[in-house]
């Protein structure tokens, strides 16, 4: 159709070229993206226009229906008609130009004026079900790369004018926009306000993740432990919006946060709130004994098979006393050995294809759980313990939350194996205060235990019926706290 | 103090509160199970009354399950020196838990050899403690059971015995509390070595610390309800023989609940107390050999009446033989102590005081459920 199609090949955008202020011109935006094979530049000389986009960035579709068509049917006089059309808005910043096409838009010139016309529309993936936090009742539908794909799952839950959605763009060069949504009349305003500024102040090249961004604004990010929940449902997301908290979606990321969080929601999981009140609560028990047991099990054996012999029950000394017989190494080794194993095969499982990862079970379910007990390696009340221990751990339904009290425990171990029960309840001691001191935007990590809210427990120790759960919980500090009618 | 110096100083402090507890990794440990006293024979010509100690450790052999270290003494603390000596484990006392008295060591008085017992504080006060009545040691040192250690065996024949209140539930904190009271006698739960088991002896009656006769084993369900407030477990047996009143009958009475009250009516300045022991039992019928049909409401009541007056003979009968030997076990004495001033009690010599009381026994019985009979 005689279109010249050249392509230039342009040098990877800086930093400091972006910000020098430039005129608005066709030669200047080649030059900036000169050595970028994936520019398409077409010229229609009759028309006196030229366009540039980015190839990968922009929907086939849309290019037709934007750029070819409607220059290919007119003549000169009418290109100016066309344009102002409100789709092609005219920018005069060539930062803004510059971003524009980096955003997928195309930069369309004629005579001395730049349009943009938004053709953004990159392949994505579809929505999933989620691969970290599957539920068995309840939406299966998870967040997915594409913050926009996110938002709109949001949108669809939650339709009110009230949910407001705050862009900013982190990382000085992947310039990754970040959107915070809360409900404008829900949401504490002191929250928000911090939420935004901590975003807005973070200085880093680039954020790939969620869980990366949380971690820069975060007020103890010398703790083991999250302090953002963090969560891949959209679900979860929502529910947390009408709590009166704030959702952050980060482009290019499958995981939304929230903010403020409390220790005890990385224990909660949507599905909680889809079965009956009853199972829920049974379930919230048994994640919290779960917790325990995870931190505590291996840690309590080391303690008393080292020092408090005097604890064993007569049922089970001989048992004890048989396995133990045999093992070469002092208690502390060998539950260090064994801890230290099942992380081993956890994270090889983690890491390999799925394919290969049954292997893993295999070599690792009898290795560990009848060699090593036949070879005298270790006792099998403590292969017991570890392996409670390390399914507790992964009851727990948010990921990082249970891999930070995998590595607690380890500490406990080591402390149990120095001291016995004192040095358990010391490691205990160390981390409640930790706890107890940590901060998630001014609002205490260990609400309602600490500071004491008994409304709140109905909702995080226990799922009590809905006809008690009225209110929003007390760590969003709304100003609007009643989610059901007052009767 | 600047941040720097927190971080060292308290892994330090916390070093320093920990003391310098010794590690006792379990295979190690020679965790004495049960521990036994018995007078030795005397060497001629010999002034010193020796003892003889034993203790049960337990052993991962598979055809030995227990392991006996024995050790003629002066003392319990002499003997223990000379435990350690026969075995490559640690002896330690944290697992205890039976101790058992010979009956002739008994009667000399068992509080010097407690006092290694209480001291430790690894040993719990929930430690059982058995009177033999014969040689302890040999009791211990035998087997019973296959694949289960003697120690055990007995530890869970006691919880047994105590579950059905036929032995009461006498542990190191309970009998050390009764020796010291001077409103009750101790007693303890005694046992018998026969030919290839170990039998209920009975209920051993002390006074103070000395050990002076015991109830038979048949008699232990009754004393139990004596003693205790309230039971919720137990038989009573009934025997009627043929008369002119009626045929010849037999019941067994499985005890729901039974509750005693004791009230001490006493004349001020003299002493002179009259005690009444009202008991109230409520149970099922297990067992009626005899001619009346139990479906009649009227025969019903009849037994019951005729099991209470029954049971007032008995538990009379019970409370004169302690009054006998002059032992308070029941612990009336507390519910006098309780019923007067200090001064008074104080001016009291009860164990004098004691055989010349009053006591008069009141019970009743409700048959809850006497079952069905197709």
């Amino acid at each position: 159709m005689g279109f010249f199609r050249k392509r230039y090949k342009k040098a990877l955008l800086t930093k400091e070229n972006q910000e020098t202020q430039e005129s608005v011109s066709l030669e200047n935006t080649i030059n900036q993206f000169r050595e970028c094979s994936d520019l398409v530049h077409n010229a229609l000389p009759e028309l006196q226009v030229e366009y540039l986009y980015i190839e990968n960035l922009v929907n086939e579709q849309k290019v037709k229906e934007y750029l070819v068509e409607p220059f290919d049917t007119i003549k000169f006089p009418d290109v100016s008609l066309i344009l102002t059309e409100k789709r092609y808005k005219k920018t005069a910043d060539s930062r803004s130009l510059y971003k524009g096409i980096l955003n997928g838009e195309a930069a369309i010139f004629f005579k001395d004026e730049a349009y943009l016309v938004n053709l953004f529309g990159p392949e994505t993936r579809p929505v999933n079900e989620s691969g970290t936090e599957t539920v068995i009742t309840g939406p299966h539908e998870s967040f997915n790369e594409s913050a926009g794909q996110n938002i709109s799952l949001l949108r669809r839950r939650i339709k009110s004018s009230h949910l407001k959605v705050y862009k900013v763009s982190v990382g000085k060069v992947t310039l990754t926009d970040v959107y915070l949504l809360y409900l404008e009349n829900v949401a504490n305003k002191d929250f928000v306000e911090k939420v935004k500024q901590r975003v807005e102040s973070v200085e880093t090249d680039g954020i790939f993740e969620s869980t990366m961004l949380v971690q820069m604004i975060e007020e103890n990010p010398y703790s083991f432990f999250p302090q953002f929940l963090t969560t891949e449902r959209p679900d979860t997301a929502s529910s947390k919006i009408l709590e009166g908290k704030i959702v952050g979606i980060t482009d290019g990321s499958p995981s939304a946060f929230i903010a403020p969080t409390s220790f005890f929601e990385f224990f909660n999981s949507p599905e909680d709130y889809y079965q009956r009140w009853a199972v829920a609560t049974a379930l919230r028990i048994l994640r919290y004994s779960a917790f325990f047991i995870t931190v505590f099990f291996t840690a309590f054996y080391v303690a008393v098979i080292t020092f408090h012999y005097e604890m064993i029950p007569r049922t089970l000394l001989s048992t004890l006393l048989e396995s133990r017989s045999r093992v070469p190494f002092p208690p502390l080794i060998e539950a260090l050995v064994m801890e230290f194993t099942i992380e081993l095969l956890r994270e090889a499982g983690a890491r390999l294809p799925t394919k290969i990862g049954q292997t893993i079970g295999i070599v690792g379910g009898i290795v560990i759980g009848q060699s090593a007990v036949q070879a005298g390696f270790t006792s099998n009340i403590l292969i017991i313990a570890v392996a409670i221990s390390a399914i507790a751990s992964f009851v727990i339904p948010n990921y990082i939350m249970s891999a930070s009290i995998r590595l607690v425990r380890f500490g406990l171990i080591i402390l149990a194996g120095i001291w016995g029960n004192y040095g358990i309840i010391l490691g205990i001691g160390l981390v409640l205060v930790h706890l107890s001191g940590m901060t998630n935007l001014g609002s205490s990590y260990l609400i309602p235990i600490a500071p004491i809210s008994t409304a709140d427990m109905k909702d995080i120790l226990i799922r009590a019926p809905f006809s008690k759960l009225k209110t929003r919980p007390y760590q969003a500090q709304t100003r609007n706290p009643y989610r059901q009618k007052k009767k | 103090m600047g941040k720097i110096a927190k971080v060292i100083f308290v892994p330090i402090l916390c070093c320093l509160i920990a003391g310098c507890t010794d590690m006792r990794i379990l295979e190690d440990q020679g965790m004495i199970q049960a521990i036994s006293y018995d007078m030795a024979t005397k060497d001629k010509g010999s002034d010193i009354a020796l003892i003889k100690v034993t203790a049960a450790i337990p052993l991962i052999q598979k055809d030995n399950l227990q392991k006996i270290i024995e050790s003629t003494a002066t003392s319990s603390k002499d003997a223990r020196i000379e435990f350690s000596s026969q075995t490559d484990l640690e002896l330690v006392n944290g697992q205890l838990r039976t101790v058992l008295f010979g009956k002739n060591i008994a009667k000399q008085g068992v509080i010097n050899h407690f006092d290694t017992i209480l001291r430790d504080p690894t040993i719990g006060l929930r430690s059982n403690i058995i009177i033999v009545n014969g040689n302890a040691a040999k009791m211990l040192a035998e087997n019973y059971q296959e694949q289960e250690p003697t120690y055990e065996f007995l530890d869970r024949l006691i919880e047994k015995q105590v579950d059905e209140n036929i032995i009461p539930d006498i542990d190191i904190f309970q009998f050390m509390r009764d020796v010291k009271d001077d409103g009750i006698d101790p007693v303890a739960p005694q046992f018998i070595q026969r030919k290839n088991h170990i039998d209920t002896d009975g209920v051993a009656l002390f006074r103070g610390e000395r050990y002076v006769t015991k109830i038979d084993a048949s008699k232990g369900t009754l004393f139990s309800i004596l003693n205790k407030k309230m039971i919720n477990n137990g038989q009573l047996n009934f025997d009627w023989p043929a008369s002119q009143q009626g045929d010849a009958e037999f019941a067994a009475l499985d005890i729901n609940n039974s509750r005693r009250h004791i009230n001490v009516y006493s004349s001020p300045g003299s002493n002179q107390f009259t005690v009444d022991i009202s008991i109230k039992v409520k149970g099922s019928i297990t067992e009626y050999i005899g001619t009346k049909n139990l479906d009649n409401k009227k025969y019903r009541d009849g037994l019951g009446e005729k099991m209470a007056e029954s049971l007032e003979k008995q538990t009379q009968e019970l409370v004169i033989f302690t009054q006998k030997h002059s032992v308070d076990s029941i612990g009336i004495g507390k519910y006098v102590r309780n019923s007067i001033s200090y001064n008074e009690w104080k001016n009291l010599d009860w164990r004098k005081v004691y055989p010349a009381i009053q006591v008069h026994c009141s019970a009743e019985v409700e048959i809850r459920d006497y079952g069905l009979i197709h």
